[in-house]
């Protein structure tokens, strides 16, 4: 077997050359035949056509980002630079295993993030949350659409039913936004194991809405899929010609069935047992303070965005509102438009603390974060988890909490910007803009001050 | 002969990594050792330099200097160096690259490319240079 392969860094001085001696030295023990070309201070051992020709996989050991047009058609996996550096051997078997044929497409179109200089789970996360991008901005968008039809029009059962709302309403939140959670665990699979993994991912990702743990459920469930499978592509060996059952058949299904285990118990059952005692917890808040329910519903709204804490104290003010009081649902509304809204502010005044495709795709977020859509934050919580989150919550929170000072009430439940300005749907309407104004603002801050500046990471 | 006794040096440092490299660039530069210094520690900032048995390849380009030059440094104390095997690091090999000038890309690849081989590092460990010299040649 031939292999042909590039090794570059940076600073293209000593891992380059390292990383090349590493693979050569791991494939002559394996009786393969391999070539790497060096992309050092200069390039040296260049890969001639006839070398490309004649090789059956390319193996990219890289901290930089290759041109490899010349390797369109071949069999190509990329990996980082020191784990060629410290298991040469464990990448060869992967180039075998999870090499994939090369064309220029899937990186053109299929890679919103450049994933080429980041590694381990953040890689996997942005891989996963490209996938899920163009899910929520489109399906973001059509449901945005459909509320302007009325922001019942989508119910047949309501007198300003209309037949397009309806349509539009099926594609963007009964499909678009539906797929979110499963493309989102699939991708993050996928990035782990290959295309092999993404059953068990996106199946781990419909579990996750199932049983009610939203993206934090989805990206667990997709970490999970992920690894399960490549344990079990490292642990069950077969003979040649059993090869395809394996990865057909007995890896998929096996994958599905451990993951699909685990979401249902590990993941399913502890969600469930918090979502109940939560809303006994609500119940208990009746006469409380009212800025302080507003603080505790507007952090919740932000916590998982559109996940179970979020449904469940949406759906509690929902049930509130049949006994009249209507000002909780308002707190939420406003709460849930702040994180879309505070991070398009965000992209915008912390410049450095994200990447380009952040910034530009975060423009939707102004039209997701008026309409009351507060997944379109999502993508930008799961890259960053552990400083998106509480900075979301805190502004979330002070608009939930600043609407009830208010005694803003609302008589719709959802809509955001399409209901605000029809008459009488949302009483001190001044009042509960500025406070939606104050907790974007918020946000911005609050992400400025814990979020890190991007910077490149190299080898 | 591509390695003389001049290419070995001995460092008392102490066993913390950044006060190694100042030391060791002082010990090379002089009063002039700041910007050398501070070339190393961007560089170990991107990404260790730390390889595995005790060994980290630490190196720089720098415009101070107008040919490449290469050092075999052994440490009076282990320093931790976040290695790839995660063991303390006992020996340094120096690689100083000009920013603009002749670089000796051909010794530069070579030493980087023994540094994982088991023989070298066992003649770097006990200064056989004239071995050291025999494997480089070999490796060009």
């Amino acid at each position: 077997m031939k292999i042909v392969g590039v090794s570059a860094c940076p600073t293209g001085v000593a891992h380059t050359y390292m990383a090349a001696e590493a693979l050569k030295t791991a494939a002559s023990t394996m009786n393969y035949q391999i070539k790497i070309e060096t992309q050092g201070v200069e390039i040296e051992n260049v890969l001639t056509n006839e070398d490309i020709k004649e090789a059956d996989f390319v193996i990219i050991a890289s901290g930089k980002t290759i041109d490899k047009e010349r390797f369109i058609g071949k069999k190509l996996l990329e990996v980082e630079i020191a784990h060629a550096l410290r298991s040469p051997e464990q990448v060869l078997n992967e180039l075998v295993e999870k090499a994939q044929v090369y064309t220029q497409n899937n990186e053109q179109n299929g890679e919103i993030f450049d994933t080429s200089n980041v590694n381990g789970v953040y890689k996997h996360l942005m891989n996963g949350v490209s996938f899920m991008l163009p899910f929520v901005v489109s399906g973001g968008i059509i449901i945005a659409l459909s509320f302007a039809f009325g922001i019942n029009a989508a119910d047949p059962t309501d007198p300003t039913y209309n037949v397009f709302a309806k349509i539009l309403s099926d594609i963007g939140g009964g499909s678009a936004f539906a797929l979110m959670l499963p493309v989102l665990a699939g991708g993050i699979a996928y990035s782990i194991s290959g295309r092999i993994g993404i059953v068990a991912g996106a199946v781990a990702g419909m579990m996750s809405i199932s049983t009610g743990s939203g993206f934090l459920g989805a990206m667990l469930g997709g970490f999970l899929g992920g690894y399960v499978t490549e344990f079990l592509q490292a642990k069950i060996i077969v003979k040649q010609q059993f090869y395809s059952i394996k990865v057909i058949l007995i890896i998929p299904l096996l994958a599905v069935l451990i993951t699909g285990f685990a979401m249902a118990t590990i993941i399913g059952i502890p969600v469930s047992w918090i979502l109940n005692n939560l809303t006994n917890f609500l119940n208990s808040l009746s006469g409380a303070n009212a800025i302080v329910v507003g603080l505790i519903f507007g952090a919740m709204m932000a916590f998982d965005m559109g996940g179970p804490f979020n449904k469940t104290v949406s759906v509690f003010s929902i049930g509130l509102m049949s006994s009249g009081i209507n000002e909780p649902i308002a707190a939420c509304m406003a709460a849930g438009m702040t994180p879309p809204l505070g991070i398009a502010l965000s992209t915008i005044i912390s410049k450095k603390k994200y990447t380009q495709a952040e910034r530009d795709a975060a423009k939707v977020n102004w039209v997701l974060g008026a309409s009351y859509i507060t997944e379109g934050a999502i993508p930008y919580a799961v890259t960053d988890p552990f400083r998106v989150i509480p900075a979301l919550m805190v502004g979330s929170a002070i608009t939930g909490a600043m609407s009830m000072f208010f005694g803003c009430a609302s008589l719709a439940p959802h809509g955001g910007i399409w209901v605000l300005f029809i008459p009488n749907v949302i009483n001190n309407l001044a009042m509960y803009i500025l406070s939606i104004i104050v907790g974007t603002i918020t946000t911005a801050i609050m992400l400025h001050l814990l979020k890190k500046d991007k910077k490149e990471i190299v080898c | 002969m591509l390695i003389s006794e001049s290419n070995l040096l001995h460092l008392d440092n102490d066993n913390e990594k950044n006060s190694t490299l100042k030391c060791l660039s002082q010990k090379l530069f002089g009063e002039k050792y700041l910007p050398v210094y501070n070339a190393f520690l961007t560089r170990e900032e991107q990404y260790s330099t730390g390889l595995v048995d005790g060994f980290a390849i630490p190196h720089a380009k720098l415009t101070q200097i107008s040919e490449t030059k290469y050092y075999f440094v052994s440490l009076s104390k282990q320093v931790e160096w976040n290695t790839l095997d995660g063991t303390a690091v006992k020996y340094l090999v120096v690689l100083l690259i000009p920013n603009n000038g002749e670089s000796h890309i051909k010794i530069l690849s070579a030493i980087s490319r023994l540094m994982m081989k088991d023989e070298f590092k066992e003649a770097i460990k006990n200064k056989r240079v004239k071995q050291m010299n025999e494997l480089l040649e070999e490796a060009k």
